[in-house]
């Protein structure tokens, strides 16, 4: 095992907070036109960069935060409730299924509904997901059932988005959902950011109360119960917490890979491999390395926007296999 | 002196295949329990029945005159530790870690590990004599090294019953007696401990009682020179033995099949 050095929250955190506001800010600037800073931050309404500012940019990168916590945080709760490494909200087909939840809504007209209805529809899809996952793979399972249910999964889900595509009313919807499909958080308001957030909130906060169950959980699940948890109960809360907080961010995101099995994965050794820790630096991680590839989107292509989704993808698909390389024994 | 834990008529089947039948049972303060019988016999049911891990279709268990279901799971945590079989560790996590782990059922939510915790883990660490192995990862420990440490997790729960899974399966002899001896000061010192054990050498040189299962039923219990006859062994285990008894010495072989 390479020796990494475990750091104690009271700096790792803080190094995290400092790196989130870095990238914050930094991302804050990025786009077709240089801010002022001054006259957007002293004149909010009545100046054109108060508005990109307060209107466009913040929006999106909050946004970015949001959903990078919820990514990063579930990744590692889903990870330490089936003790797995290679669990992911996207791998074990969470987001896709959050995503098919939002498409019918959207499909079937029921996102004007009310304000909260495509948030739901992801939500409902991501909790159908996650039982799915456990009814096909059980509570004890293997790397390698794990995988292939999550295959499953997106198999299936896949085939249905691409029906509902196949039966879009006009093109124009078609590429709507498309492009909404490979994961974006640009041109989002904060109408659409304010509808996702209460969601996401409960969903973290069940998750982080999780934390200790989880801990308790690394001796195996009969320890866990005789050390006074209830294993059933608090199993449906940590599926209840993903599921509301990845279906809400989805609801909004689209699809954006990779994030919820990657950052867990490379903070796991500075937290000492301990499963509550990592709730907490993985939440701060995801949301650094959410906006460090929106800054990035934002760099390479100026005018034909990358969508995040793709360059999530393109640098978590590698990091997948790397990791099915190094683990390759212990697949079998 | 009432019992520390109760079972009575205990029963227990899965999938219609009777696992438990009517199974009776009791600890006192102070002894140390072995819970023998072949593979099969349906000592690691019971010890979940006996742990609150899983339900009795019918009869009940009692911890300190309190049936198990009126009693809130984490404040049976604090009385009653349970040590699993193999006892898995599922991250490489450091060795004082996994002890503090044992902390767990005394932390209210909101609360976080405090002075009296840290003095909790630091006897356990000492109890089981793991203190040297405090910065190591559970993962890299031998097994004997690793039974220590999941042991000294269940030290620093503090409990006063200690159920047990074959602790000593897969250890070397020395570590072996180690752990044996471990649970007997643990028994003799403020608790009791009931542990599923295969080696009846063992079990006749430590345990103060001895419940032999069988096929889900209690087969003998009683005193060491009770239980272990060439009779009952032959009957449930189908071995002839070779028993020494010397003076307060007493050792049993398995010497050869009987059937």
């Amino acid at each position: 095992m390479k020796a990494t050095r475990v750091l104690p929250d009271r700096a790792l955190l803080p190094l995290l907070l400092a790196a989130l506001l870095v990238c914050f800010v930094i991302a804050l600037q990025q786009g077709p036109v240089a801010l002022d800073w001054r006259q957007a931050l002293t004149e909010p309404r009545a100046s054109i960069h108060g508005v990109i500012l307060w209107q466009v940019r913040l929006p999106r990168e909050l946004l970015a935060i949001a959903v990078g916590i919820t990514l990063g945080l579930s990744g590692a709760a889903l990870q330490g409730l089936l003790r797995n490494p290679l669990a992911g909200p996207d791998l074990v087909g969470v987001t896709n299924c959050a995503a098919l939840g939002a498409v019918l809504t959207l499909y079937f007209g029921l996102a004007g509904l009310a304000w909260f209805a495509l948030p739901l529809g992801g939500m409902v899809g991501a909790l159908v997901a996650v039982l799915l996952v456990f009814a096909l793979a059980g509570k004890q399972a293997g790397v390698l059932t794990l995988i292939l249910a999550g295959m499953a999964i997106n198999a299936i889900v896949s085939s249905l988005i691409a029906l509902a595509l196949n039966y879009s009313p006009n093109p124009f919807a078609m590429s709507e959902i498309v492009y909404w499909l490979l994961g974006s958080i640009a041109n989002r308001s904060s109408a659409d950011l304010l509808a996702a957030l209460p969601f996401m909130l409960a969903g973290w906060l069940t998750l982080l109360s999780c934390g200790r169950f989880l801990d308790a959980l690394s001796l195996g699940e009969q320890t866990a119960q005789s050390l006074g948890f209830a294993g059933h109960r608090m199993r449906w809360r940590a599926v209840i917490g993903v599921a509301l907080c990845v279906g809400a961010a989805v609801a909004v995101s689209g699809n954006i890979g990779f994030i919820g099995l990657v950052v867990p994965h490379l903070l796991r050794p500075w937290v000492g491999y301990e499963p509550r820790r990592l709730l907490w630096s993985s939440a701060l991680g995801g949301a650094v390395l959410l906006l460090a590839a929106d800054i990035a989107v934002q760099r390479l292509s100026p005018t034909n926007e990358l969508k995040l989704g793709v360059i999530t993808a393109l640098i978590g698909g590698p990091f997948f296999l790397h990791l099915i390389y190094r683990n390759r024994n212990a697949l079998t | 002196m009432t019992d520390l834990l109760a079972a009575d008529a205990v029963s227990v089947a899965i999938d219609e295949r009777p696992i438990l039948r009517d199974v009776g049972l009791h600890i006192r303060r102070g002894e140390f329990v072995g819970l023998i019988g072949p593979n099969g016999a349906g000592k690691t049911t019971l010890l979940k029945v006996l742990a609150g891990l899983q339900h009795a279709d019918t009869g009940e268990v009692r911890f300190d005159g309190r049936p198990l279901p009126a009693l809130a799971p984490r404040q049976l945590a604090r009385r009653l530790a349970y040590l699993a079989q193999g006892a898995p560790a599922h991250w490489p996590l450091r060795v004082d870690k996994v002890v503090a782990l044992g902390r767990l059922p005394h932390l209210e939510w909101w609360q976080r590990p405090g002075a009296a915790d840290e003095a909790a883990i630091e006897r356990a660490l000492a109890l089981a004599e793991v203190g040297h192995l405090r910065a190591r990862t559970v993962t890299t420990l031998s097994g004997g090294e690793r039974m220590r440490v999941l042991l000294a997790r269940v030290f620093a729960s503090e409990p006063e019953l200690i159920l047990a899974d074959e602790p000593v399966a897969a250890l070397d002899p020395y570590h072996q007696l180690h752990v044996m001896e471990l649970l007997r000061d643990h028994a003799h010192r403020c608790g009791a401990v009931l542990a599923v054990l295969h080696d009846l050498n063992l079990a006749a040189r430590f345990c103060d009682r001895l419940v032999l299962l069988d096929e889900g039923r209690v087969a003998a219990a009683g005193g060491v020179r009770q239980v272990l006859v060439n009779e009952q062994l032959r009957r449930v285990y189908g071995v002839e033995a070779r028993i020494n008894e010397d003076g307060a010495e007493y050792s049993v072989i398995p010497w050869r099949r009987a059937r």
